[in-house]
């Protein structure tokens, strides 16, 4: 009895310390994003909100907040789209190459994010096809398919279909019977994937960084940003995206019964 | 039935392959052409290749990227393992849920924001070098602590454990209690029961643990360029710098086709090493 208390201590402890190691970088610049003189060291003797103000007061900045959440929208949008359509083709029709789509779609995300990026950067300029958030789209949808075809298709897997066959039954067209059984329960599953998609998206720095031109989406600011040297705004900008992170991750727990197994 | 497939999977697989496969080809045609100043051309020259496998900068970089990817997932799973041990099947069960919730938002969390975080805890003036002086431990602040391989290690290491917590959840999730405790009731020692009976179990998370972190590492170019300085660079580091500034496609490209080789066969090695190891799932 006394071996196993013992145990059980080491366990939380050593749970303690490998969350600390996760968090406490991260804690570090929530907390110098809030000290007024901004040079990110102890001791922190005033707290203010002013790089807050700053930041909203930049236009470089609030312009890449609204290219990222462009971004991710429409990212989001055809992503689950995209990846729902695949989804019922994987959930619903047996066919003898299926298992091969369903590991092409997730190639892109298995293969180090560097390839893709030049990948995309080579097959934009070679097409002439002029670099913007547009291409930055495109490559987010590769990397999100995979995260929509896993949230919808753990969805599929369990769904009662004989509600499908009792609304044909009851005389429903396949349009109205989509629209009236099928949708409605699958759209938290959706809801939760399109957020996942979006907190994904945000965050995309790699191949973003070969796909976006001369434009800029948040990541790409911190990077440019931590280039030049320490900016105070850097620990502003990190904290929301941090902070829209948690929600939407809170968000997807709550909506699609998401169990993240 | 195929029919139904096909209009449903098709947008995705037109999609897919225009903006993936299509591009990995255009990639993988550049890489056997030639580049001058102005301009790239396609070409059948296995030059790129060949100065891939020969120059010994870039032989080095490619060794010191597998080298630095093994190192960060070996790590990653080892730090991991316990962690995920005891919110399955050890002391924090009923926890698990929520304490795998953390790791999901770490997960997701920006990967360039938490690569700038380690600045802000390892530089010259930062949180670490702080809290040691101000116990009195060093007198001067460590500079080995930021711009080194050390620095790049750590980073990536702390980047990557949630993705290495995600596959060894799922797996560990699949081993039986009640087989554990059976193995323990049989007389087997702890590190008997882990070594024969929960590690084999959980044998495929880790192998997918592994290659996942292995695979981001040993290709990232973001961390080296970060908190790295000039030992640390990776051929990430090399690739970029030639699809940028440089301006040598051709070469940049065999260089990540080369990186893609060895990157494969490391992970298929692993996975051969499990088997000698006799880490198998299943009986033989």
């Amino acid at each position: 009895m006394r071996t196993r208390s013992v145990g059980n201590v080491v366990q939380v402890a050593y749970a303690l310390l490998v969350l600390g190691f996760l968090f406490l970088p991260i804690f570090f610049v929530v907390l110098f994003s809030f000290d007024a003189r901004g040079i990110g060291t102890f001791p922190i003797e005033h707290f203010s909100t002013r790089w807050y103000g700053a930041f909203f007061d930049d236009p470089t900045m609030t312009d890449a907040a609204l290219n990222s959440v462009e971004v991710a929208f429409a990212t989001a949008i055809i992503s689950s789209v995209l990846g729902t359509l695949a989804a019922f083709a994987f959930a619903r029709y047996r066919v003898r190459f299926a298992g091969v789509f369903a590991t092409a779609f997730v190639m892109p995300l298995v293969i180090p994010a560097l390839l893709v990026g030049i990948a995309l950067l080579s097959f934009f300029s070679k097409a002439d096809i002029q670099l913007s958030l547009l291409t930055v789209i495109v490559g987010h949808v590769l990397i999100t398919l995979p995260f929509v075809l896993l949230v919808v298709g753990a969805r599929l897997a369990n769904f009662d279909r004989s509600v499908e066959e009792a609304a044909s039954t009851l005389g429903a067209s396949p349009l109205q019977r989509f629209r009236y059984v099928t949708f409605p329960l699958i759209r938290p599953s959706l809801l939760g994937a399109a957020l996942l998609v979006v907190a994904v998206s945000l965050d995309e720095f790699v191949i973003t960084f070969f796909t976006i031109g001369g434009h800029a989406t948040l990541p790409i600011v911190i990077w440019g940003q931590m280039r030049a040297g320490v900016s105070p705004l850097v620990n502003v900008v990190s904290t929301l995206m941090l902070a829209a992170t948690v929600a939407l991750v809170v968000g997807v727990r709550q909506l699609s019964g998401v169990r993240f197994r | 039935m195929k029919r139904a497939f096909a209009i449903r999977a098709t947008p995705t697989a037109l999609f897919v392959g225009v903006f993936f496969f299509f591009p990995v080809g255009v990639l993988f045609a550049y890489s056997f052409g030639t580049s001058t100043y102005l301009s790239i051309s396609f070409g059948h020259s296995l030059a790129n290749y060949r100065e891939a496998l020969t120059n010994s900068l870039y032989v080095g970089l490619l060794v010191r990227s597998l080298w630095v990817g093994a190192l960060v997932g070996a790590l990653a799973v080892l730090i991991s393992y316990p962690l995920v041990y005891a919110i399955t099947l050890g002391a924090l069960r009923r926890y698990g849920e929520f304490i795998l919730f953390l790791v999901i938002v770490s997960l997701f969390s920006a990967y360039i924001v938490r690569v700038y975080a380690w600045r802000t805890v390892l530089g010259r003036n930062g949180v670490l070098n702080s809290a040691l002086s101000g116990l009195g431990i060093i007198d001067h602040p460590l500079t080995f602590l930021l711009y080194s391989r050390f620095a790049v290690v750590v980073t990536l290491v702390n980047v990557l454990i949630p993705l290495a917590v995600l596959p060894l959840y799922s797996a560990l999730t699949g081993v039986d209690l009640q087989v554990v405790e059976a193995s323990g009731t049989l007389g087997a020692s702890p590190l008997q029961t882990l070594r024969r009976v929960v590690l084999p179990l959980s044998i495929r998370g880790v192998i997918a643990a592994f290659a996942l972190c292995f695979i981001v590492a040993a290709g990232d170019y973001v961390t080296p360029q970060l908190v790295g300085n000039g030992s640390s660079q990776l051929l990430g580091n090399t690739i970029v710098q030639w699809f940028g500034v440089s301006y040598n496609w051709p070469l940049g490209s065999a260089l990540a086709f080369v990186l893609l080789a060895a990157v494969g066969l490391t992970v298929g090695a692993f996975v051969v090493l499990t088997r000698i190891a006799g880490l198998r799932d299943t009986p033989r």
